[in-house]
């Protein structure tokens, strides 16, 4: 998409790795907390930051 | 201070709590996974002949939300991440709203009412912005002055649940992020649209995510402008 058609939007997806809450434990994020999902919307619109291509 | 109750007020996690009840498990109860909501809602008018209600107007009679379908000992959580300028986009002068959808749009197919996208299965969810121009200054905007008028305005669509559903139907053999990430890839797509209704982009990416068909919509007139998407 030309930029002209969507400037300044953004899209991108985030994941966190979680260790599941107990009844007496609340959940726990692992890995250091939220991560950039490379992929998801890789060259798509709207001045998305591209990472390698898949396929 | 321990004791709220002194400033004649006090909070749903700490009023009652059984003998021996910790605080944790009094939050979990309440907000946790097998909580149950507080509040229904009716997610736009009847349905019409032909739509498939979505599983989140089923839940709003009252059935009590179903747990994770994750396993395992751990879970993931992912969630698309819209930004956009306060300064606005162009032709959405004012408020406009970002649908997510996942999958394959089989009932939306030309539809430009957002009614219609809210009841099809492919939808996700939706985040909304509040834009003006810079022209006009309709609304703040940030000061130009300093630079400001370009910040950003952030939403957030949580995609866990949709995500679930595709592997309960057996889209996805799991949730891992290689597995969602070649997913959302090839399925994820979205619309941008005024709170008039005026639909102003529809993105999706064709298999593999190189090729890009965009449809832009202006009112009832649809002008139709494919294009690789590549260097973009």
């Amino acid at each position: 998409v030309h930029p002209d058609d969507a400037a300044g939007f953004e899209i991108d997806v985030s994941y966190a790795k979680i260790l599941p809450p107990t009844p007496d434990t609340f959940p726990e994020i692992q890995d250091g907390g939220f991560k950039h999902l490379m992929y998801a919307t890789s060259g798509r619109a709207g001045g998305v930051s591209e990472g390698p291509k898949v396929g | 201070v321990r004791d709220c109750t002194v400033f004649a007020y006090s909070y749903p996690e700490l009023v009652s709590r059984a003998e021996g009840e910790s605080l944790v498990r009094r939050v979990n109860s309440l907000y946790g996974e097998n909580a149950t909501s507080q509040f229904t809602f009716t997610l736009g008018d009847p349905i019409r002949d032909g739509y498939t209600p979505r599983r989140a107007v089923q839940l709003a009679d009252g059935v009590q939300r179903r747990a994770s379908l994750q396993r395992g000992e751990f879970q993931y959580q992912y969630y698309a991440n819209v930004r956009a300028q306060k300064s606005g986009m162009d032709g959405a002068d004012g408020a406009y709203k970002v649908f997510v959808f996942l999958g394959r749009t089989r009932q939306l197919q030309d539809s430009m009412t957002p009614m219609d996208w809210l009841r099809d299965p492919s939808f996700v969810g939706f985040t909304g912005f509040q834009s003006s121009s810079t022209l006009n200054y309709g609304g703040y905007s940030g000061n130009p002055a300093d630079g400001s008028g370009t910040q950003n305005a952030n939403g957030v669509v949580a995609l866990t649940k949709a995500l679930e559903d595709r592997m309960a139907a057996g889209e996805l053999s799991g949730l891992d992020e290689k597995m969602v990430g070649e997913y959302l890839n090839q399925e994820m797509s979205w619309r941008i649209s005024t709170v008039g209704c005026l639909l102003l982009l529809w993105v999706k990416c064709m298999a593999g995510g190189q090729k890009l068909t965009m449809e832009r919509f202006a009112g009832r007139r649809q002008v139709r402008a494919p294009r690789r998407c590549s260097g973009l």
